[in-house]
C-alpha cells in the first residue's frame, strides 16, 4: 500500500506540475497574495489620507496644525475656498474638507471652532479619517493647553518661591519688633527706677550753721590736742630720765632716741595746731562762699530735676505709643506672616503640579499586550488562516474534482486498487503541496515577523500542519459528496465564508447566541486562528495548545472517516438507491 | 473477420458474461428495461442503437461502473458465473472497459499512463514494463512512448485508451464506440487491435453505432432500441430477417433514369421496394434482382443510352438497421 501510495501521490504531482494554470492559481496565488499583504499592511503609518484644507488667512497656529498632520504623513490640499474644499471631496480628491477660522488663535477670552467636512457615504473612511484628524487637532489643542497650564504653574512656582523667600524677612521683622518692644519695656523700666526726689532739707543756712559748729568744734579740738601734747611732752621727760638710769647703754640710746622721735612728733602736731589756729577767716570765708555756690547749684539741680522727671515721664509716655505702635506692627507682621505660610500651604497642597496632568488629570493608555510592530501584526494570524483555510479547502475540493472529472476516472474506479489508497493518496498530495505552500507562507511570515515566528517555529508548523490538514478534509469532503463542479466550487467557498463569519475576524462571536457561541467554539477555523493567534501573538507553547489540537486532529479524523464513507456509499450508488427505494420511480421493466 | 467455425462450436457452458433481465432508471427516466443476453468465452458481441438508445449505460452497468435497479451481469469466472457487482474485485481483473472518452491523463505520457494503470491493477513493475512495450508496439504508439498524451492525435489517442484499458489482460473486453470520430489510419488500427485480442481468446463486446465496423468485427450483434433489446444474431441472420432485398447500383452515360423508374414500376416481378437517384447514380432495392436487372437493361439498349457501371449488393446492416427502426417507429 506503501508503494501504491507512493506512486499515486507522484501521478498527482506529475499531473498538478504539468499543468501551469494550476500552479499558478493554486499555488502562487497565496504566495503573492500574503506577500502583497505583508508589503500593505508591514507598516505603523496612517492611511493615505488627503486632507483639503480652507481658512482665508492661515495663522501660526493653523499653520502649526498643517504642519502636524503633514508630520503624519497626511497629503494636505489647500484650497482657494470652502466650496472648493467641499467640492473636492464630493470628487474624491480629497477624504475631508477642513476649514479653519481665519483668527485662529489662543488668545484670552477666545474660542476657536474648527469645522470638518465629510462624506459621510465613505462610512468605513469617515470616522477613522474624524478620529485621526480630529485627535491630531486635539493632540495640538491640547499642546497649547499644557503650554498654558505651564505657564500658570510656573507662575505659581515662582511666587511661593517669593513667599518662601520674603517669609524670611518677615520673620526678621517679627524679631527686630519684639526685640524693639523688649528695648521699649527696658527703658520703660529703667525710666520708672529714676528717682529725682531729694531726701531731707538740703539749704546754705543748714550748711552754714554746720559750718560754724565745725569752726568750734575744730577750735574745742586744738586745744584739747594741744594739752595733751603738753601733758605727753612732761611724760616723755620723765621718761627719758627714767631711761638714762638703763644699764645698756644701747637700749637706753634707743629708747631715749624713740621718744626723742615722738617728742619731734609731738611738737610737729602741735605746730600744725599752731597753724589751724592760724588759720584766717577767709578760709571759711572760700568755704562760705562755696557752701553758697553750692546751695545755689542745689537749688539749680533740683530745677534740672524737675525738669529731668517731667522729660522722664514724657519719655514714658511716649515710649508706651512707640510699644503700642511696635505691638500692633507685630500683629500685622504676624499676619503677613500667617498670609504667606497659608499661601505658600496654598500653593503646596496642590496635589498635581504637572501641566500635563492637570489638562488631562485622568489619561489613558492602551498598552498592546504583545509589542506593535506593525498594522499586519494583529492581522497576521488572521490573514494566514484564512489563506490556509480558503486555499486548503479550494486546492482540496480542486484537485478531487480534477480527478473526479478527469478522462481517466473511469479506469481508476474500475481498478482494484482500494478506495482509502486513493483517498490517502489524494490526501497526501494535497497536504504536500499545502505543505510547500505553507513553508512559503511562514517564508515570507518570518521576513516580517522574524522575531515572533522563529522562537515557536516548531509549535506553529505543527498548527498550520493539523489545520491545513482539517481544512483540507472538509474540501475533500465537499468534492466526494457533491458532483457537479460549479456546486462543488459554490459549496467550498460557502463553507469557507461561513467558517470566517462564525470567526471573530469580522464581528466578535460574543455578539452572538450564547448557545451560538458553544456551536461556534468548534469552528475550524476559529479554532485553528486562536492556536496560532495564541502562539504567533502570546508565544504560547504546545503545553498551552495541545487539547485545541487534539480537538483539531479528532476532527480530522472523524473527517477522514466520513470521507471513506460517502466514497463507499456513492461508489455503490446507495445513496442513490436509498432515494429510489424511499421515493419508487415508475417501473417499466 | 473472425473465424465463425471455431464459434459455431462453442457451448452454453462457454457463456462468459450472462445479462439477465437487466433495468436501469435515472430519477423517472427508463434507461434499460428486460434486458437479457449471453456472450460466449472468445465471441465478439456487437451491440448497436442509435444515440441514446442505452449502449452507454448498459456497458457501464456490465463492467460494473453502474448498479443495474433491476436484473444483474453475471461474469464467469474459474467456471463459475458470479454477479459483476457483488464480486466487484474480481470483476475488475476479469474485464477490461474502453469508454468511448479514451480514460487516461493528459498530463502524462503514454508511458506514464500505461504504467500508472498497470500498477492500478497489481501488475509488477517488469512484468508492466513489459506488457506497456508489446501493446505499444499492436497499436503502432512505441515511438511515442515518452510523449505526452495531450500532445497526441484523436487516432492515437484513441489507441492509447484501449491499450491502458486492457493493460491487466482482461478475459473480456469492453468497449464503447471504438471506432467512432478515427480517421481511416487509426480506425483500421484499432479494429486491427480488437482482432488481434479477439483472436487471442479474449472476449469483445462492442457499442457502436458503425454498424459496418460491428458487422466486420463482430460474431453476433444485439440491437438496442429505447433501453429495450430489439433482437441478437448473427449479422446475416439479422439481415435475413429483416431484409432479403438486393440493392442494384448503377450509372448511365445519360443519367436520364426516369425511363429506368417507371420500366420498374410497372414490373411486378421484381419486387421493388425503393428507388432513388443519388447525384449521378441510381439505386434500386428488390427482392427479383435477375428480373430488375432484365428491365433495367433493356429499357436502356432501348433509349439508346450506355451503361457506364452496375453493381449488385446484398443489404448492409445499416440498411437492416434502418429497416428495424423504421418498423419499431411504425409500431
Amino acid at each position: 500500500m506503501i508503494l501504491d501510495l507512493f506512486r499515486l501521490v507522484s501521478k498527482n504531482f506529475k499531473l498538478l506540475l504539468r499543468t501551469k494554470t494550476s500552479i499558478l492559481t493554486l499555488i502562487l496565488a497565496p504566495v503573492i497574495i500574503i506577500f502583497l499583504l505583508g508589503l500593505a499592511f508591514n507598516t505603523t503609518n496612517v492611511y493615505n489620507i488627503r486632507v483639503g484644507v480652507y481658512s482665508s488667512h492661515y495663522t501660526e497656529l493653523a499653520d502649526s496644525l498643517l504642519s502636524k498632520l503633514k508630520e503624519k504623513e497626511f497629503t494636505i490640499l489647500k484650497y482657494d475656498s470652502e466650496k472648493e474644499c467641499i467640492e473636492r471631496i464630493k470628487v474624491g480628491d480629497s477624504n475631508i474638507c477642513v476649514v479653519f477660522p481665519p483668527d485662529l488663535a489662543v488668545e484670552k477670552g477666545k474660542t476657536n471652532n474648527i469645522v470638518f467636512h465629510v462624506d459621510p457615504s465613505e462610512t468605513n473612511l469617515v470616522w477613522l479619517i474624524l478620529d485621526i484628524t480630529s485627535s491630531e487637532f486635539s493632540s495640538k489643542s491640547q499642546e497649547i493647553s499644557l503650554d498654558l497650564t505651564k505657564a500658570l504653574l510656573d507662575r505659581l512656582s515662582n511666587t511661593k518661591q517669593k513667599i518662601t523667600e520674603k517669609s524670611v524677612v518677615v520673620e526678621k521683622l517679627i524679631e527686630n519688633n519684639i526685640e524693639m518692644t523688649n528695648i521699649s519695656n527696658q527703658i520703660d523700666a529703667k525710666i520708672k527706677t529714676l528717682s529725682f526726689k531729694v531726701s531731707g532739707n538740703l539749704s546754705v543756712e543748714t550748711l552754714k550753721k554746720a559750718e560754724d559748729t565745725s569752726q568750734s568744734e575744730v577750735r574745742l579740738l586744738k586745744n584739747y590736742v594741744k594739752n595733751e601734747i603738753i601733758n605727753s611732752k612732761t611724760k616723755i621727760t620723765t621718761a627719758k630720765e627714767s631711761a638714762a638710769n638703763l644699764p645698756n647703754s644701747t637700749d637706753k640710746d634707743h629708747v631715749i632716741s624713740s621718744l626723742n622721735s615722738i617728742s619731734l612728733s609731738l611738737d610737729n602736731i602741735n605746730t600744725r595746731l599752731d597753724k589751724i589756729d592760724s588759720l584766717n577767716k577767709t578760709e571759711w570765708k572760700q568755704i562760705n562762699t562755696q557752701i553758697s555756690q553750692l546751695g545755689t547749684n542745689i537749688e539749680d539741680t533740683l530745677q534740672k530735676m524737675s525738669a529731668a522727671e517731667k522729660a522722664a515721664s514724657d519719655v514714658t509716655t511716649k515710649n508706651n505709643q512707640a510699644k503700642q505702635i511696635t505691638d500692633e506692627d507685630l500683629a500685622r507682621l504676624n499676619e503677613v506672616k500667617s498670609t504667606f505660610e497659608n499661601i505658600k500651604s496654598g500653593v503646596e497642597s496642590i496635589k498635581i503640579d504637572d501641566a500635563g496632568n492637570i489638562v488631562n488629570p485622568i489619561t489613558s493608555t492602551i498598552k498592546p499586550i504583545v509589542e506593535e510592530k506593525t498594522h499586519l501584526n494583529y492581522i497576521f494570524s488572521g490573514i494566514v488562516m484564512m489563506i490556509v483555510m480558503f486555499v486548503s479547502i479550494l486546492l482540496a475540493s480542486t484537485v478531487i474534482v480534477i480527478e473526479k472529472k478527469s478522462k481517466s476516472y473511469l479506469i481508476n474506479y474500475l481498478a482494484p486498487t482500494s478506495d482509502i489508497t486513493f483517498v490517502i493518496s489524494m490526501f497526501l498530495t494535497i497536504m504536500m503541496l499545502m505543505i510547500m505552500q505553507t513553508a512559503v507562507i511562514i517564508g515570507i511570515s518570518a521576513y516580517f515577523y522574524g522575531s515572533q515566528i522563529l522562537p515557536n517555529l516548531g509549535t506553529i508548523s505543527l498548527i498550520l500542519i493539523s489545520s491545513t490538514a482539517l481544512f483540507v478534509l472538509i474540501g475533500m469532503l465537499i468534492a466526494y459528496v457533491f458532483k457537479a463542479e460549479q456546486t462543488i466550487t459554490l459549496i467550498t467557498v460557502s463553507v469557507g465564508s461561513t467558517f470566517m463569519f462564525l470567526s471573530d475576524i469580522i464581528l466578535p462571536i460574543e455578539s452572538m447566541p450564547t448557545a451560538f457561541q458553544y456551536i461556534v467554539k468548534f469552528n475550524p477555523f476559529l479554532l485553528s486562528e486562536t492556536l496560532l493567534k495564541k502562539t504567533v501573538l502570546f508565544g504560547v507553547g504546545i503545553a498551552g495548545i495541545w487539547e485545541d489540537l487534539l480537538l483539531i486532529l479528532a476532527l480530522s479524523f472523524a473527517i477522514f472517516i466520513i470521507i471513506l464513507m460517502v466514497e463507499k456509499l456513492i461508489k455503490r450508488h446507495t445513496l442513490f438507491r436509498l432515494i429510489n427505494w424511499i421515493f419508487p420511480p415508475k417501473k417499466n421493466f | 473477420m473472425v473465424d465463425k467455425t471455431e464459434k459455431t462450436e462453442k457451448t452454453e457452458d462457454n457463456i462468459i458474461l450472462k445479462v439477465d433481465n437487466l433495468g436501469k432508471i435515472f430519477g423517472k427516466t427508463t434507461i434499460l428495461k428486460g434486458i437479457s443476453f449471453d456472450v460466449k468465452k472468445g465471441e465478439s458481441f456487437g451491440i448497436v442503437g442509435v444515440s441514446g438508445s442505452g449502449k452507454t449505460t448498459m456497458m457501464k452497468v456490465l463492467v460494473g461502473f453502474l448498479v443495474p435497479d433491476v436484473g444483474e451481469v453475471l461474469f464467469r469466472n474459474r467456471e463459475v458465473l458470479k454477479s459483476v457487482h457483488k464480486y466487484s474485485e474480481e470483476a475488475k481483473m476479469a474485464i477490461g472497459f474502453a469508454p468511448q472518452e479514451p480514460s487516461f491523463y493528459l498530463e502524462l505520457t503514454v508511458r506514464e499512463n500505461l504504467d500508472h494503470f498497470g500498477a492500478l491493477f497489481g501488475i509488477p513493475r517488469e512484468e508492466r514494463k513489459e506488457a506497456i512495450d508489446k501493446l505499444l508496439k499492436k497499436v503502432d504508439l512505441l515511438e511515442a512512448k515518452e510523449n505526452l498524451a495531450m500532445k497526441m492525435s484523436g487516432g492515437m489517442r484513441k489507441r492509447l485508451g484501449l491499450i491502458a484499458s486492457t493493460i491487466h489482460n482482461p478475459s473480456i473486453f469492453v468497449l464503447d464506440e471504438p471506432t467512432a470520430d478515427l480517421d481511416p489510419y487509426s480506425r483500421k488500427q484499432v479494429m486491427k487491435y480488437i482482432k488481434d485480442v479477439n483472436k487471442e481468446g479474449k472476449t469483445v463486446i462492442i457499442a457502436s453505432h458503425h454498424l459496418d465496423d460491428l458487422e466486420e468485427m463482430c460474431d453476433r450483434i444485439a440491437v438496442v432500441h429505447k433501453g429495450k433489446l430489439l433482437r441478437v444474431g448473427t449479422p446475416d441472420e439479422l439481415k435475413d430477417l429483416y431484409l432479403k432485398d438486393k440493392v442494384i447500383e448503377l450509372r448511365t452515360e445519360k443519367q436520364d433514369y426516369e425511363a429506368i423508374k417507371k420500366a420498374l414500376d410497372e414490373d411486378k416481378e421484381a419486387k421493388i421496394s425503393e428507388m432513388k437517384e443519388e447525384g449521378r447514380r441510381f439505386f434500386v432495392k428488390t427482392q427479383d434482382a435477375v428480373s430488375a436487372l432484365t428491365t433495367i437493361m433493356t429499357v436502356i439498349k432501348k433509349s439508346k443510352d450506355e451503361l457506364k457501371d452496375i453493381s449488385i449488393q446484398r443489404p448492409s446492416l445499416n440498411d437492416v438497421f434502418e429497416s428495424m427502426m423504421k418498423k419499431e417507429a411504425n409500431k
